[in-house]
């Protein structure tokens, strides 16, 4: 069982380190499963898959923009609510509160830099990041 | 003249107890492991993960390199040996030097600090 579980963890990894290693670590699996215990060794391929597919893959790029797209439409969000918010003091409760065209322009004027930056900074820093990892072992 | 090994430096704990098991033989991976615990006496245990990730870099770099070995009776195929390459034993003695260099600091100051 554990043993099945450990051979589909390899195979959950990405496909170069799958082909190179997979077979290696199932024959130590196999050999030292009794002395070393299964649990440790499972373990030691969950975090490997994990660095296999964040660190290795380049797929935590995707995830970094991901996260950074998700953080500027919450931002959005949150600048359209406390516009919202802003009106509902200013004006009567039976005032409708729709976002005009002005406050789209207006949302957009400032998160617009803000993107740009971010995009800019993010790029900066994955160049930084690949160039030390491409040259050093670390 | 001096080659600069400033990029391959300093060496993860992983990578140096790696190429300090494979100085002196060719390896598979579960020799290297075992001869790293070892070598540590048991304080440093390399999991399988680890050993592979590193490798992976340690060959792409060109330090280590993986060779044909004749099989003998009862070796399992799915094994593979490791080598070091001329630059790995270059990179090695690199950081060799690198450490001693540390702890001679590390006396030096620990000496000054009695002293006082």
């Amino acid at each position: 069982m554990t043993r099945l579980l450990y051979q589909w963890l390899l195979w959950l990894h990405p496909p170069r380190f799958r082909r190179e290693f997979s077979g290696e670590m199932l024959w130590i699996f196999d050999n030292s499963a009794a002395s070393e215990g299964p649990v440790r060794l499972l373990f030691d391929a969950v975090v490997s898959l994990g660095r296999q597919w964040l660190l290795r893959s380049g797929c935590w790029k995707i995830a970094a923009a991901l996260a950074g797209g998700l953080m500027q439409v919450a931002l959005g969000g949150l600048a359209v609510q406390m516009i919202g918010y802003r009106r509902v003091s200013l004006h009567s409760a039976a005032t409708p509160i729709t976002a005009t065209v002005d406050d789209l322009v207006r949302i957009t004027v400032f998160l617009l830099p803000a993107v740009i930056l971010s995009v800019v900074l993010l790029a900066l820093w994955i160049r930084g990041f690949t160039h030390k990892r491409m040259h050093g072992v670390r | 003249m001096i080659e600069d090994f400033g990029p391959f430096l300093p060496l993860s704990p992983a990578a140096l107890h790696i190429l300090l098991s494979l100085a002196g033989e060719d390896r598979h991976g579960y020799g290297i492991m075992q001869e790293v615990a070892r070598q540590s006496e048991g304080q440093y245990k390399l999991g399988p993960g680890t050993l592979y990730d590193n490798l992976q870099k340690l060959v792409d770099q060109g330090i280590v390199h993986d060779v044909a070995h004749k099989p003998s009776a009862g070796d399992d195929p799915r094994r593979r040996y490791y080598r070091l390459t001329p630059l790995g034993r270059d990179v090695l003695g690199a950081e060799v030097t690198r450490l001693e260099g540390v702890i001679r600091q590390a006396r030096q100051h620990l000496r000054q600090r009695r002293a006082t």
